[in-house]
């Protein structure tokens, strides 16, 4: 699986442990190729394919890492949003591992601590375990940093078991048992460090990695020197020291030569240690080690200090303060103000003494002061940082609270009108029901109208077939008593005739004959008239009214009053006979009962009624005795205005006379006559 | 008297008995002849255009077409007959009709025998002759309305402010009937509301 790249990061994986090696006790030692970083992005601008661009810039995050972490980290970061667009997984990985690199050398662990954690989770969801090692080697680190040993060493101790599953792992393992050793060195368990340090060593001499077994060797060699073990400690360095000339590492050198100088002085073997010293400072102005000079400097100085010689030694402290100034190298100024004063101390010049002491003093307030800005500093940022979050998250959370108010209005106002809507379709559905109810009823209503109409109809024509029935009997018992008898009368006489037999009398049986005869037909002539008059067939009802009251008014003696208003048209044959037949009716009462002198017969047609009054001085009758005792003559009355939807009224006084009045609604005759004519 | 001075009559009657009775009457008479006769309004125009007579006795009740019809036909085809209307009907409607439509006289069945010969002559000389009692004048008037004897409570009830209930009450009729008569007399007095009735009560003393 671990291809260049992944070894590329590898080796600068490692640098992370190389400075945890120089944080034991080494000077720093940066390793890393420097990298035309131009071309490969001017490469990576070059491509087209979105995987080559991405690994290339990637490439160019990680070379960026040691000499300009801020760069490599926002090169990084944009690298991580491509890799993730483009779903190339190794891409993210090594861009997580990046930038948790950048943020451990920038000193912000917690922002390293997230890199890692999600490094971590993409590495076991997506089961890459090299990036698994990674990102518990950057942990480890990161714990180390923060003071967690005890953690430090849990992490390591998880990442060696996590090698173990895996082929080629041997330099993550040299890492993490050095590291184990520099977290028990921290813990003060010397032996401990010692076991892992050898354990490093083994596997780093098997594999034949010099660097590594050289940077182990002088670890193992500090805590042998600090442990009084002075001669093994010797053997260590001197081990080192010929490995680090051996592949040409100037800097590791010049750390070696240092700690073997404070073994000789140790050993106050002063003329090897100041030979020593001479190499140290050779080396490191050859390769401008500034520190590494300085240290040479102050040791050439501390040498004579030790030898008791503190006059000698002043000058070389002065001249590495200067220098120690000049790089503003804080720590050493320290330790040489530390000098400076005991030294001056031992001079007897107090003045001095206190003054480098005084300075000494103030510079480590500055430093412990400059610490405890930096982490004031940094407090300041991660409190601005979540401030700002803060901020950010109240005004989200603010927008989130206007949205979420807007929905409520928007949904309230949408279920509004959803009522407002179902309130309307309800109402209009009612409206339409109780419309459709109402019209329902009305037809209903109608029906029942009609079917009263037609009841009433059936009824009156029921009484009106009755009447009719009675008025057949009495023109029966008319011929058969009035025309009957004068036929019998007149054959008599004309047997008489036929016989010869003459009577000489005032009225002979020949004229007698003669007037029956008259009679008869005159009787005729009523009977057939009163059965259906020529003139009202022919000429219409007025003419038939007329004729009928001059009838009545001649052999009465009637003085008649004949008012005809507004009659333009003929009503339906039908209607007419009826009307007829009432005034008929109505004046063969006059005419039995009433022993008038004065009739008025009225017809007016006024829009849509026929009026109708028949007026007479007679004897006039008290109406409800004469309801039947007028017989069938009034009763018929009344059911043929009934049939025509009319209304009557009697009004009779006795001995005044008797009016009666009728209205008949002629649009209903009209309206039928057109049905008939359909 | 010479033959020609007797006058041409015909007899149209759907009865032959009629005819018969007729012509037996008028068989002795030298003043008047029977040229022919018929016994409908149809055939009755073929006998007037073939004999020609001078007066034609025409009865009005006849199956088919009726006597006024052929009256009206007859005397617009031949205005010089003279016709004389013969029937039972003494209907003053039946008269004016005839008279309207073309005849000169109308003579009742049941008149006498010198009382024809009297009406043949008298139509035969271009005068009108109607049966004693036969009046072609209609007596309908059509001016003024009368007001009723029961238009005239009523009027007066309203004219004492009563309700259309109280007239009711008062004269034992049913509401629609007091507004039946409420109306009659809006249309009689040519008013139109109440108080335009009142006011022609009054006016023309009415109560």
């Amino acid at each position: 699986m671990p291809t260049d790249q992944d070894l590329s990061i590898f080796l600068q994986t490692r640098s992370g442990l190389k400075t945890l090696i120089t944080l034991a006790g080494f000077f720093p030692i940066l390793l890393f190729a420097q990298p035309d970083i131009d071309s490969l992005i001017f490469k990576s601008q070059q491509t087209t394919d979105d995987t080559l661009r991405n690994y290339l810039m990637t490439v160019v995050g990680e070379r960026l890492l040691y000499t300009d972490p801020r760069r490599s980290a926002a090169i990084n970061r944009e690298s991580l949003q491509d890799s993730r667009k483009i779903r190339y997984q190794n891409g993210i990985a090594r861009n997580l591992t990046n930038l948790s690199a950048t943020f451990i050398l920038r000193g912000v662990y917690d922002s390293a601590s997230l890199y890692v954690d999600t490094l971590m989770a993409f590495a076991e969801s997506e089961d890459l375990p090299w990036f698994r090692i990674r990102a518990l080697n950057r942990r480890a680190v990161i714990q180390y940093y923060q003071g967690l040993f005890l953690d430090g060493i849990e992490t390591n101790l998880e990442l060696l078991a996590l090698a173990e599953q895996l082929k080629g792992t041997e330099q993550n393992k040299i890492n993490a048992l050095n590291n184990i050793g520099i977290n028990y060195e921290k813990l003060l368990e010397y032996d401990k460090a010692t076991e892992y340090y050898l354990k490093a060593l083994d596997i780093a001499s098997t594999l034949g990695n010099k660097y590594n077994q050289a940077a182990i060797s002088g670890n193992l060699g500090v805590i042998y020197k600090n442990s009084g073990r002075l001669q093994e400690a010797e053997e260590l360095i001197r081990e080192s020291i010929s490995l680090a000339e051996e592949i040409n590492h100037q800097s590791l050198l010049v750390d070696e030569l240092i700690n073997l100088t404070d073994i000789y002085l140790q050993q106050k073997n002063f003329r090897l240690a100041r030979q020593t010293n001479e190499r140290t400072l050779q080396v490191a102005e050859n390769v401008e080690d500034n520190n590494g000079i300085i240290k040479a400097i102050f040791q050439t100085g501390f040498i004579s200090y030790s030898q008791g010689d503190f006059r000698q030694a002043i000058p070389s402290f002065l001249e590495s303060e200067r220098r120690a100034r000049e790089k503003d190298d804080r720590e050493e100024l320290v330790n040489i103000y530390e000098h400076l004063h005991l030294t001056y101390e031992h001079l007897d010049q107090h003045d001095r003494a206190y003054e480098y002491l005084s300075r000494q003093t103030a510079l480590k307030d500055s430093i412990f002061d400059q610490e405890k800005t930096a982490e004031l500093d940094r407090l300041e940022m991660a409190y601005q940082v979540a401030e700002k979050d803060k901020e950010i998250l109240a005004q989200e959370l603010e927008i989130i609270k206007r949205t979420r108010q807007r929905n409520i209005l928007i949904a309230a106002a949408m279920i509004i009108i959803l009522f407002g809507l179902l309130v309307y379709f309800f109402l209009r559905k009612i409206i339409r029901n109780t419309r459709e109810i109402a019209r329902q009823k009305e037809m209903l209503q109608d029906q029942q109208i009609k079917q009263l109409v037609n009841e009433k109809k059936i009824i009156t024509l029921d009484a009106m077939l009755l009447g009719q029935e009675e008025e057949r009997k009495r023109i029966a018992a008319d011929l058969h008593d009035s025309l009957g008898s004068l036929m019998a009368t007149i054959k008599g006489h004309f047997s008489l005739l036929a016989e010869g037999n003459f009577e000489p009398s005032k009225e002979n049986n020949y004229q007698k004959t003669d007037r029956l005869i008259n009679q008869a037909s005159n009787e005729v002539r009523r009977i057939s008239h009163n059965m259906m008059p020529q003139a009202l067939v022919n000429h219409g009802l007025i003419d038939a009214l007329e004729d009928l009251a001059r009838n009545h008014a001649e052999s009465s003696n009637w003085q008649l009053d004949l008012q005809v208003i507004g009659m333009k048209t003929r009503l339906p044959e039908k209607y007419e006979i009826m009307i007829f037949r009432i005034v008929q009716e109505l004046f063969a009462n006059i005419s039995r009962h009433a022993a008038a002198s004065k009739v008025l017969l009225q017809v007016i047609q006024k829009d849509e009624i026929l009026h109708l009054t028949i007026e007479d001085d007679g004897r006039g009758f008290i109406q409800h005795q004469n309801g039947n005792g007028t017989g069938l003559g009034l009763d018929s009355v009344r059911d043929r205005v009934a049939y025509l939807q009319g209304e009557i009224d009697f009004d009779s006084v006795p001995g005044e006379g008797t009016t009666i009045s009728i209205n008949i609604p002629v649009i209903n005759l009209i309206s039928e006559m057109e049905t008939h004519h359909e | 008297m010479n033959e020609k001075s007797r006058i041409k009559i015909a007899i149209v009657d759907d009865h032959q008995v009629v005819i018969d009775g007729i012509c037996a009457m008028l068989e002795s008479s030298d003043v008047i002849e029977v040229v022919g006769s018929a016994f409908d309004g149809k055939s009755a125009v073929d006998v007037v255009r073939i004999l020609k007579p001078e007066v034609l006795l025409m009865d009005i009740n006849m199956p088919d077409m009726n006597g006024i019809e052929a009256t009206r036909i007859i005397c617009r085809q031949h205005p010089e007959v003279k016709i004389l209307m013969l029937s039972m009907l003494k209907e003053q409607s039946m008269v004016r009709k005839a008279l309207e439509y073309g005849a000169l006289g109308y003579i009742l069945k049941n008149e006498g025998k010198e009382t024809l010969i009297e009406a043949i002559q008298c139509v035969a000389r271009g005068d009108k002759y109607l049966s004693e009692g036969i009046s072609p004048e209609s007596q309908i008037t059509d001016g003024k309305p009368k007001i009723s004897r029961r238009e005239k409570q009523v009027l007066q009830l309203i004219v004492n402010e009563f309700t259309a209930k109280e007239i009711a009450e008062e004269l034992f009729i049913s509401v629609n009937t007091v507004d039946a008569h409420r109306k009659n007399l809006l249309m009689k007095l040519d008013a139109r509301n109440t108080a335009g009735l009142v006011r022609m009560a009054l006016q023309q003393k009415l109560i």
